[in-house]
């Protein structure tokens, strides 16, 4: 285990998370953080609660008809009727340097919204894609 | 512990940072955080310590803002320059936010800190 923040150090949201890559435990690249979701506490201090990714979490951030067009592309490419952006809680983060390391691995995360996409409408449509390789 | 519901840091950043008189002062830059009391055995909650405000819409400008030995010392010099007249606005001393558009934040201060925007 890579243990807590480093004690003491101090992070600029911008400068230092977004658009880093996060890494799971086996050293397998899981997204890119593309926003940061906040939260109030009933003491008035704001909180990091989760990293956000993929383009519904970008498209918002860019703005304009480019990320509105983002978004659009983006829920017409998901299977879920009111899709939502990928988003790790910050309670798997368990270090910051040049990447984001999280705790659990990629495939526990669920945030891989496009290749699921893939294996419902083109993979599985495939002739013998139900079959176990041979 | 009850939570609001969910902001995104996009909500908060580039929104106007004025004192509670309505002089501005800048905008948000960039939003520092840091690691507050273990929660989860070793692991620490990431809470927002601050605000970096800067007096133009000029971004982060990769951090030459905010890093006082990062050169090379020609864009320190420049950056530095035109950012002189940022700050850092503590957590403590934010009186209210408006999120979104048109919204703004506001300080119970009229003043910014000049040195804690830099990171150490």
């Amino acid at each position: 285990m890579m243990g807590e923040y480093v004690a003491g150090r101090r992070y600029d949201a911008a400068l230092h998370l977004l658009d880093r890559q996060i890494v799971d435990p086996d050293g397998r690249l899981v997204a890119k953080v593309d926003e940061l979701e906040l939260a109030d506490r009933p003491d008035g201090r704001l909180v990091v609660t989760a990293l956000l990714t993929g383009p519904g979490a970008l498209g918002p951030r860019v703005g304009g008809r480019i990320g509105h067009w983002i978004v659009a592309i983006w829920r017409r490419l998901r299977i879920e009727p009111d899709p939502m952006p990928g988003r790790i809680d910050v309670a798997d983060v368990v270090s910051i340097d040049s990447a984001v390391h999280v705790g659990r691995r990629r495939r526990a995360l669920e945030v891989d919204g496009l290749e699921r996409w893939m294996h419902y409408n083109v993979v599985s449509r495939i002739p013998g894609a139900g079959h176990d390789p041979e | 512990m009850t939570l609001s519901d969910p902001r995104r840091l996009h909500d908060l950043l580039g929104l106007p940072v004025v004192t509670v008189d309505g002089r501005t002062l800048g905008h948000v830059n960039d939003v520092r955080l840091a690691p507050g009391p273990a929660l989860h055995g070793l692991r620490s909650e990431l809470l927002v310590d601050g605000l970096v405000v800067a007096d133009r819409h000029a971004g982060s400008l990769l951090g030459y803002d905010r890093r006082a030995e990062k050169g090379p010392w020609l864009v320190r010099v420049a950056v530095r320059f035109l950012h002189r007249r940022g700050g850092y606005a503590p957590w403590s001393a934010v009186h209210s936010v408006e999120w979104g558009d048109g919204g703004h934040v506001v300080l119970a201060i009229d003043r910014l800190d000049d040195r804690d925007a830099t990171l150490t």
